[in-house]
């Protein structure tokens, strides 16, 4: 019995040794480890060598189009002169999505001045004087951009804009100094081609009403047209 | 004279517009991803997103908005800011 007892106490002790000395021997191997599994990173290249670089693009080889041209078609009415057809052309050049630059051209042909019917007064302005063209160059300011939708299936691009710029009206042989202000609508067909819409005040100093003093006279004009980027 | 001018302008114009339709840079997004708007501006919706990695073809500019072609031929706009992150199909 006591050798029994013996021997079980021999295993226990031989086990544990064994046991203590297994855990002491991984120990070691753990402390050393990283020196025996890095060393191989240090001194070797990466696996992948990205060869990636950015792009560099010649944004002057994109085709821009921040040009806009057109011709457009409406009534302007020239005080104390009638409303008749106007036509004309624009330039415009876009700096930002927001603001642009235009230049404008436009010609009418007025009535023959009312005075005469009032006063009995004989025909003031001959067939020549009676024409109007203006130009000018104006700041546009794009508000409200978003969709109109025509239909189910039918978006087009649209904004409103406003405009007030500076320019000449030669008019009854006479060049006046013009303010004009408006507002206006375009709607893009597709991406280069846009139907507007456009009001317009062109207001300028006027001597025409026969009482030898400027008077500013308010000239309204509303058109539409179809213009073009490129 | 004045008609004359004014139809020459807008032939030109149009020339213009079609010359330059023909050479276009093919790009590859590097971005998470990029945001497709109807129209050159921040008012216009966003209507299609492309994923890093796909091809995208730069058509055009207008200010600061580039209309780019996806491969599966979708037409949209995307600001200069978010097109800074493009590479070439190889990668250069």
């Amino acid at each position: 019995m006591e050798s029994r007892f013996g021997i079980f106490l021999l295993k226990s002790i031989s086990v544990l040794t064994l046991l203590g000395v297994l855990s002491g021997y991984s120990l070691l191997r753990a402390d050393d480890a990283p020196y025996v599994d890095e060393a191989p990173y240090e001194d070797s290249e990466p696996i992948i060598k990205p060869e990636l670089q950015r792009r560099t693009i010649n944004e002057a080889d994109i085709d821009s189009e921040d040009f806009e041209a057109g011709v457009f078609v409406g009534v302007m009415s020239i005080e104390d002169f009638g409303s008749n057809i106007v036509y004309g052309a624009r330039l415009a050049y876009h700096l930002t999505e927001d603001i642009f630059t235009e230049a404008a051209i436009g010609r009418t042909k007025t009535d023959k001045t009312h005075f005469k019917d009032s006063s009995g007064d004989t025909e003031n302005l001959s067939d020549s004087e009676r024409e109007l063209s203006y130009y000018n160059i104006s700041l546009g300011y794009n508000i409200l951009p978003g969709e109109a939708f025509i239909g189910k299936g039918r978006a087009y691009n649209s904004a409103l804009y406003v405009i007030a710029g500076i320019g000449n009206t030669d008019f009854a042989d006479d060049n006046h100094f013009t303010v004009n202000v408006g507002a206006g609508y375009r709607l893009l067909l597709n991406d280069w081609i846009a139907l507007r819409v456009d009001f317009r005040d062109h207001i300028f100093d006027s001597d025409l009403q026969g009482n030898g003093k400027d008077n500013t006279t308010h000239n309204f004009e509303a058109t539409g047209g179809i213009s073009f980027f490129f | 004279m004045y008609l004359f001018l004014v139809t020459l302008m807008l032939l030109q114009c149009l020339a213009t517009s079609t010359i330059a339709a023909e050479q276009h840079y093919k790009v590859m997004v590097d971005e998470a991803y990029l945001e497709l708007h109807t129209g050159p501006g921040r008012g216009y919706p966003v209507f299609h997103v492309v994923d890093r990695g796909m091809e995208i073809e730069v058509i055009k500019r207008r200010t600061d908005w580039f209309m780019v072609r996806t491969e599966k031929g979708k037409e949209g706009w995307v600001k200069h800011a978010d097109m800074e992150l493009i590479l070439t199909p190889a990668g250069e």
